[in-house]
């Protein structure tokens, strides 16, 4: 099945911040890693949308940055969950799991449908 | 290219009046980030994305770093542009033609060419026929042109500001209908006193618009100012390790 990029990009965009969220709960990190630690699971973030996602969750509190020296390299930020991320990504996650499973109800019956129409025009093109 | 996107975003933050420190901090973080992929293999267009410039804008935006445009000249300009019909409805009354009577007074009205003043009252004074308004009349008028300037000027600022899809439109506004009043009275006053110096010569009246004009222009030129300093987002504070 071919990939459909933008599809997956829509879907992505309404989830990064809960997906970033989650993988600073993981330990703490910085922009280029969390790019990398999401493309291991399929979703591939271009740094354009992760940045200002980052700035969001910090102006919102969510997130806490620190600033290490690298090794021998620029100063790094590292992202921190805060404890209000730490709630809000719980709620997010309860949110997304019962969204997802009202979708995954819904696709198998568009699926059972789609099929039965299809053999319903077949039948109909036998008796003709 | 990796410094020419950092370069790029610099420039940008620069431009959209980003405090030094946060675009440095902001330029250390991408900078750090990029030489990691490029190490990785990666490009710097793959891993920016090609649009650098929309990048730190909207970085810059989410951290709450960007000054709101203050368009104090635009919305001076509307102000003060919107006033005119009420201005101009209020130098009508003051300029009811006359040649003979002694110029800028509260009722320079004689002759009987104008209408407004030929519809008051008659002068008992002036040797010719002639008509004399009296202040309560004038004063009422004045007060009637100053009402059209205020309603002009807010209406014109409003409309500028949706025009420019202004977040700070609503209060603005709100904060011109209460200082107006205040700051024409202050103006007012200000041009009476002075004409008052001057012994209501005909010379002094336009020193007396000068100031008025100057005094009304500082006044909006700083609500504006207040309004969107007031209701600017402050930046996340950042820690250290």
């Amino acid at each position: 099945m071919a990939v459909n990029e933008g599809l997956r990009q829509q879907w992505l965009r309404g989830v990064l911040d809960m997906c970033l969220l989650a993988v600073i709960a993981q330990r703490p990190t910085y922009g280029y890693e969390m790019t990398v630690r999401l493309a291991e699971h399929g979703l591939e973030v271009a740094s354009g949308s992760i940045y200002p996602a980052l700035a969001r969750l910090r102006s919102r509190g969510l997130v806490d940055v620190t600033r290490q020296p690298g090794a021998g390299g620029p100063v790094r930020t590292y992202y921190h969950l805060a404890a209000d991320g730490r709630r809000e990504l719980a709620e997010w996650s309860a949110q997304w799991a019962d969204f997802a499973a009202g979708v995954d109800r819904v696709l198998p019956i568009t699926t059972n449908t789609t099929e039965q129409a299809d053999q319903g025009h077949e039948g109909g093109d036998d008796e003709a | 290219m990796k410094r020419d996107a950092v370069a790029q975003a610099r420039r940008v933050w620069r431009r959209l009046g980003v405090p030094e420190e946060a675009a440095r901090e902001m330029a250390e973080e991408l900078s750090a980030d990029l030489a990691e992929a490029v190490a990785d293999g990666r490009t710097a267009e793959e891993y920016v994305g090609g649009d650098v410039a929309a990048l730190a804008r909207t970085w810059a935006a989410e951290r709450g770093l960007i000054r709101p445009r203050q368009h104090v000249g635009r919305v001076l300009a509307a102000a003060l542009l919107g006033a005119l019909p009420g201005g101009f409805t209020a130098l009508f009354f003051v300029f009811a033609p006359s040649s003979r009577l002694p110029a800028f007074a509260f009722a320079r009205a004689s002759s009987g060419d104008n209408w407004v003043v030929r519809a008051l009252s008659a002068s008992p004074t002036s040797p010719e026929p002639s008509l004399h308004v009296s202040a309560p009349v004038i004063l009422t008028l004045y007060v009637l042109s100053g009402c059209i300037a205020y309603a002009g000027s807010l209406a014109a600022v409003s409309a500028v500001l949706r025009r420019s899809g202004d977040s700070h439109r609503r209060q603005t506004v709100r904060a011109f209908a209460l200082a107006i009043p205040v700051i024409g009275l202050v103006a007012t006053a200000a041009g009476v006193a002075l004409a008052a110096a001057l012994n209501f010569q005909m010379v002094a009246f336009r020193p007396v618009c000068l100031l008025v004009l100057l005094l009304l222009a500082l006044g909006v030129a700083l609500i504006r100012l207040q309004v969107v300093t007031r209701t600017a987002r402050p930046a996340a504070p950042v820690g250290a390790a």
